[in-house]
């Protein structure tokens, strides 16, 4: 490269001089700076902006504080998203505000169409469902403003209050292993100030009010279009409208947008292990009361391994469900929630029956180590007490399906409902507990109860894909009524659509291996017991692609939203 | 309920006597106060702040303006050790008033990023960048392009600038390119948003000059906003709109329902480019029902008769029928106009980015002429700017102007720049040089063989992009200056200089009421990032020409060669006592000159021209300017039959996103795929749902994005926000043949579901 033109040398170094003067700050020195160190003032000079937003006193006993959010004043520009993330010191990409975005009416239609943003936050519900679901107290709804606050250190991250809660305010942090959300910057109105929203909208569309507690809502009544009924959590937000009526038919932007939920697989695992266990003793306990009701001999054999591969599928699941919680060494609080939580009942109820399981087990198995038991212990030991845990633990257990199904019942998320929710936890229960004692059975030689329990379990296996094809596998389902039903089908088609294969697929191949060892079974018992095994345990499989699902596919109301 | 409460606490509005404390769970059980909470705790705030987390409790504080729009917002900047830790709005910046939009509180994050240039940075042979020293950097870009010059002709090499840098960096670009390097031709990214305004004004009034202040927003009884969305484009302008006492009627012509048309209390939808016959309809309506100000247009323009005479051509019943307004609209938006006692009209890029836009701008300056809407508070034709600093570059990037509003032409003018800037009468060149498109058509011709583009990214926002990417691989040499060596343009250079950005440097801005403000240093430039100020200098050196820039050696310096460049001109700033004086004002309102300062102890803030009704021209009068309405280049029809609109998407998107892309909690505000707004009838004919894919294709190009289904678009038209690297795939290069912006909002396209 050569130039035809001379290049003047530099000086020496310039550029070193540049670089030095570029990283120098002192610059500042020269402005004066607005406002000296110690120099307080009365009161925050924003104060001017936002005194009238907020109430003169705190609320009287009865009444609450809560925000009132002025749409015709809300223009769309979120600075209530940053304002509270900024101010309130949170993580890169937390606010605990967010905005939506609805449109309302369509040309055809008499009015103009309109374009509404609406700011949303928590709702400081009278009847918070994340305070009722926490397992461990770590909601606190404060008797006097009705602030609902997070204790942030009594968090066990567990998650249950994303699902509890309707309007999907609080948020987990992978970093700190909780959740965290509005607070309606508790802090800054102790304070006499305005929360960080409120301070930081231009159009003054956010203030602080106060409200009477005792709502009560319409069964039909949402805060805003498409959001969770009102009726659920009492939220107190109050939306104040020149059109309200219009707004309440919008459509959101977000509207049939949906995106897959998160899987909480270690709850999943959990789930469909514990429900396996529960299955297997139950199966097993009946099949030997039929025998002696048919008088035949029952196998003490058969029950030894039986419970202990109840113990076993229980253990594994509920020692994988702490990897659930984001900090598990706080979860021993657990017991606190019990009087409002069924995730507290669940863990309590889960963990007595594994006790009581391990109890029957050990003395199932005693006989056959009875020389290295002291006497003193077997002979205060019944004969009967062995059976007396193994059956004491069906209550428990069954006590412990049923808190686990209305962990999710209570949610009030539409497809995690009554029928949607037992149909799936019980058919578990029966489909791999038939199937595993149907092989267990054969293994020790009862081919023609293998063969039967074979055939019963193949019966529900069949009845539940059949089911779970017409409500979100098949592609039947998108023509339904039902909007909820809509919406998964699509997220089960487009983006779970290789869970869903999975799923159908394990469930055929769990369904033909079993028929097949109930087929032979009765001539070929050992051969048999080998499959009904294996084919236990593809449902076990299968059921958990199943759960999987119902997490992932979950769609339900949500406040207005924007395109992602 | 009627219980007395009084605050335990004075001032609390936690703590109430009424309510007794109740009995908590001892802290082993339930944790109330630990290692997460303390994280989270607020202290009572020093310097005014109130309440404050650690992370944002400063030592001190200094107000700088915003670097994104031209709204020029005060930004508090929390300083610990002279370092910026963060930023609150200033509550007493007389622009923003304690407020800012999400781009503003996020100012400070996006500088902290991986793709900051931190070295300059030269193309290897395998396509790949190596870092280099500046020194290295420096030899290779004089190097370069002084072969260039040597071989094709000084004009061979050219720059291309921003309205995002300061007007000392754009003054001493535009010096030492054209007076220095020898360069004839340079523009701004300002030609992409801003030309038509600066033409309008200038062939009306005389002289390129916004007349308004923001407080007329607060002062109209009348607003009407032209091809602007204020909400979304300036919100917190939107939050002095709101605070307007007079209960304001407000008309909007936008082809679609925006936020602000939501806010009107009249929505004229007019078709897309039917704007200037409208505003003729409007027009002739005003004058046919007398509110007409006869003795302003008597006394202060001229043409009134010939306006008179060429409206009368649009009669409101044909008008009605080609802009889809009802006549009954245009007659409610002219009484409205004529009876209002002060009428504000505000364009933004509606009309800025349109093929007949400076024509339709001077329609809208018209009616504020003949109804004697100018110069009172809440009045005016008002052009709402884009940038940051495109008014800035309007005034001293030495492109369309001569440096300081002066012309190339004349020579009286090159004698007063030559004199003070102490060089050679003979380095200035006497003629304009090309526009923007010009350049770019230079360069597919081989004219043009160097470009140097400084903060700016054409190969994101230039109209027809396809195309305009291969014109960029035309050259033999590229630099880019940028913060970021990511950009869609950075990727084409051969050369990368590391520029530092907003909050890096010291400068001024000038926001769209005429107002100079402060940037400052607050916070240290990556690596071996330099101020573009400090590149010039360094350029300077390496060039050869450092004795001929020896007056600029700070950007205050450079202030002061402004404004004795601005003496005696209406944008005259003589009576700044530099920049601490800036900082005392809260920025100074064009013209401050020395005679106002002598007369005046402080600026008053709220400052607005031609209230002696004298105007820019020889005679003091305006001009009423008009002209026939010409038909859109490339018209739908049925192979492309949607007409697709391009625009602001967010607040919290800025053009080509180099800069917003860059904040997770701004990413969290905007759809981060590309979309399109279709209306449910256009959806329902293609088969597509809401959220669904489609593919959109012009004769250009084709991209795939999802479909918004909204009903505030009108059927067989589109939105698609210009934010989005693949929108300008579409778009359909052409220009105002007055201001030579390209009009970016009228492209014929398909949409197909995927």
């Amino acid at each position: 490269m050569s130039s035809t033109l001379p290049i003047t040398d530099p000086s020496p170094d310039l550029v070193g001089d540049l670089l030095r003067e570029q990283q120098s700050l002192s610059a500042v020195e020269r402005f004066s700076v607005l406002h000296e160190a110690g120099n307080i003032e009365n009161e925050p000079a924003q104060a001017r902006y936002y005194r009238d937003l907020l109430p003169a006193s705190p609320p009287s006993p009865g009444q609450q504080f809560a925000f009132q959010v002025d749409l015709d004043k809300c223009s769309g520009c979120k600075a209530c998203v940053v304002a509270c993330h900024t101010l309130n010191g949170l993580e890169e990409d937390e606010s605990w505000r967010k905005v939506g975005t609805i449109t309302i009416g369509e040309a055809e239609t008499d009015s103009l169409p309109t374009i509404q943003h609406v700011t949303t936050a928590c709702h400081h519900c009278e009847d918070p469902g994340c305070l009722n679901g926490c397992p461990v107290k770590a909601y606190d709804k404060d008797p006097v403003t009705g602030i609902v606050r997070h204790l942030d250190d009594q968090c066990i991250g567990c998650k249950y209050c994303t699902m509890m809660c309707p309007y999907e305010v609080p948020k987990y942090s992978d970093r700190l292993g909780i959740v965290r959300k509005c607070d309606m910057c508790h802090q800054r109105l102790s304070a006499g100030e305005a929360p960080a929203c409120v301070q930081a909208c231009p159009n003054e569309a956010i203030a602080i009010t106060i409200v009477d507690q005792g709502m009560t809502f319409a069964s039909d009544e949402r805060i805003a279009s498409g959001a969770p009924l009102s009726s659920i959590s009492k939220p107190t937000t109050q939306y104040v409208s020149s059109v309200s009526e219009k707004i309440a038919s919008a459509v959101p932007q977000d509207a049939k947008v949906d995106h897959v939920a998160e899987s909480h697989w270690p709850l999943a695992v959990m789930l469909v292990a514990t429900q396996a266990s529960v299955g297997i003793i139950i199966a097993e306990r009946f099949w030997s009361a039929a025998l002696v009701l048919a008088g035949v001999e029952t196998s003490i054999m058969a029950t030894r391994i039986s419970a202990t591969a109840a113990l076993l599928v229980g253990g594994i699941g509920l020692n994988i469900a702490p990897l659930h919680l984001g900090q598990p060494l706080r979860a021993w609080r657990v017991f606190l929630g019990l009087k409002t939580s069924w995730l507290s009942r669940e863990a309590i109820i889960l963990g007595k029956y594994m006790g009581v399981l391990t109890a029957a087990v050990v003395l199932l198995w005693m006989p056959t180590f009875s020389e290295y038991v002291p006497d003193i212990i077997q002979a205060w030991t019944p004969d009967w007490a062995a059976k007396a845990a193994l059956g004491l633990s069906i209550p428990i257990g069954i006590a412990g399906l049923y808190s686990s199904a209305m962990i999710y019942i209570v949610t009030r998320r539409k497809l995690w409902r009554h029928s949607r929710t037992f149909v799936r936890f019980l058919g578990t229960s029966v489909i791999v507990g038939l199937a595993g004692v149907a092989g267990i059975a054969a293994v020790v030689g009862y081919g023609k109860s293998a063969a039967i329990m074979g055939l019963i379990s193949v019966a529900f296996a069949v009845a539940k894909l059949v089911w779970e094809y017409r409500i979100h596998l098949g592609s039947g389902v998108s023509s339904s009524t039902d909007d909820f039903d809509r919406r998964s089908h699509r997220l089960v088609k487009s983006q779970l659509s290789e869970l869903a294969k999975i799923r159908t697929i394990s469930g055929a191949v769990g369904i033909f291996v079993l028929l097949l060892a109930a087929t032979i079974a009765p001539a070929s018992p050992s051969l048999s017991g080998v499959a009904a095994i294996f084919a236990a345990a593809v449902f076990l499989a299968s059921e958990l692609a199943e759960r999987w699902l119902y997490f992932s596919s979950v769609v339900y109301d949500r406040m207005p939203g924007t395109f992602k | 309920m009627s219980i007395e409460t009084t605050s335990a606490k004075p001032g609390s509005l936690t703590q109430s006597a009424a309510i007794e404390d109740r009995k908590v769970l001892p802290q082993l059980i339930q944790a109330r106060t630990g290692k997460m909470t303390r994280e989270l705790l607020l202290q009572p705030g020093s310097h005014g702040l109130g309440m404050t987390h650690s992370g944002l409790t400063p030592d001190a504080t200094t107000t700088a303006v915003c670097g994104y729009c031209s709204t020029g917002c005060g930004l508090r900047i929390h300083l610990r050790e002279d370092e910026a830790i963060g930023l609150t709005p200033e509550t007493n910046y007389p622009v923003n008033l304690g407020m800012a939009c999400p781009k503003g509180w996020e100012a400070l994050r996006v500088l902290d990023s991986d793709d900051r240039a931190t070295h300059p940075l030269i193309k290897n042979p395998n396509g790949g960048f190596s870092k280099a020293t500046w020194d290295d950097a420096l030899r290779l870009f004089t190097d370069r392009f002084k072969s260039i010059q040597a071989e094709h002709g000084k004009q061979s090499v050219a720059f291309l600038s921003t309205g995002q840098i300061p007007s000392e960096e754009m003054a001493f670009l535009g010096a030492l390119a054209k007076f220095g390097m020898g360069m004839v031709h340079g523009d701004g990214n300002t030609r992409q948003c801003m030309a038509t305004a600066v033409t309008a004004y200038k062939e009306s009034f005389g002289f390129d000059a916004p007349p308004y202040t923001y407080d007329d927003f607060e002062q109209s009884d009348c607003m009407v906003f032209v091809g602007a969305n204020p909400c979304i484009g300036h919100p917190i302008l939107w939050e002095r709109v709101l605070r307007n006492k007079n209960n304001p009627e407000i008309i909007v012509l936008d082809p679609r329902r925006t936020e602000t048309a939501m806010a009107a209390s009249q929505h004229l939808q007019l078709s897309p480019k039917s704007d200037l016959a409208l505003l003729y309809a409007i027009t002739g309506e005003i004058i046919r029902r007398g509110y007409v100000d006869d003795s302003f247009v008597q006394a202060s323009t001229t043409g009134f008769e010939q306006l008179c005479e060429h409206v009368a051509k649009f009669d409101t019943e044909s008008v009605a029928k080609i802009s889809g307004v009802s006549e009954e609209q245009i007659i409610k938006a002219a009484e409205a106009i004529g009876t209002g006692n002060a009428v504000s009209l505000w364009w933004t890029m509606g009309v800025n980015q349109s093929y007949e836009g400076t024509r339709t701008a001077q329609a809208i300056i018209n009616i504020a002429l003949i109804t004697g809407n100018i110069g009172r508070p809440g009045t005016g034709a008002n052009s709402i700017t884009g940038q940051c600093n495109a008014m800035g570059s309007r005034l001293w990037s030495n492109t369309t102007n001569l440096i300081g509003h002066h012309r190339f032409e004349d020579a009286d003018d090159r004698a007063k720049v030559a004199c003070e800037l102490d060089i050679d009468i003979e380095s200035i060149p006497t003629e304009t040089g090309w526009s923007y498109d010009r350049i770019m058509e230079g360069i597919q011709n081989d004219e043009i063989k160097g470009l140097w583009v400084i903060a700016t990214n054409p190969a994101h926002s230039w109209i027809h992009q396809s195309n305009a990417r291969e014109i960029l691989d035309k050259l033999d040499f590229l630099v880019v200056q940028d913060m970021y060596s990511s950009t869609e343009t950075a990727r084409h250079a051969d050369l990368v200089l590391p520029a530092a950005a907003w909050g890096e440097k010291e400068g001024t801005f000038i926001n769209s009421e005429r107002r100079y403000s402060l940037l400052k240093k607050v916070a240290k430039a990556p690596g071996e990032a330099l101020s573009d100020f400090n590149i010039f200098r360094a350029v300077a050196h390496y060039w050869g020409v450092a004795e001929m820039f020896s007056q600029w050696t700070d950007p205050e310096a450079a202030f002061r060669i402004m404004q004795r460049l601005s003496e005696d001109k209406p944008s005259d700033i003589t009576g700044i006592d530099g920049y601490e004086h800036l900082d005392d004002c809260g920025g100074i309102q064009w013209p401050w000159t020395s005679a106002d300062a002598k007369q005046w102890a402080k600026p008053y803030q709220q400052r607005r021209l031609f209230s002696d009704s004298v105007f820019h021209h020889d005679d003091g009068k305006a001009k009423l300017i008009i002209d026939d309405i010409t038909p859109m280049p490339e018209p739908t029809c049925d192979d492309y039959p949607t007409m697709l609109l391009t625009g602001r998407g967010a607040v919290s998107q800025w053009h080509t996103q180099t800069r917003t892309s860059k904040s997770p909690v701004l990413r969290k505000l905007y759809p981060n795929e590309p979309y399109i707004e279709i209306h449910p009838d256009d959806a329902r004919s293609i088969g597509v749902q809401n959220g669904e894919q489609v593919r959109v294709t012009s004769r250009r190009g084709s991209l795939i994005a999802n479909a918004m289904v909204v009903p505030t678009v009108k059927p067989k038209q589109a939105f698609m926000p210009m934010h989005y690297e693949a929108t300008n795939q579409l778009t359909l290069s052409h220009f105002d043949p007055h201001s030579r912006q390209p009009s970016y909002k009228n492209s014929a396209v398909r949409i197909e579901a995927v």
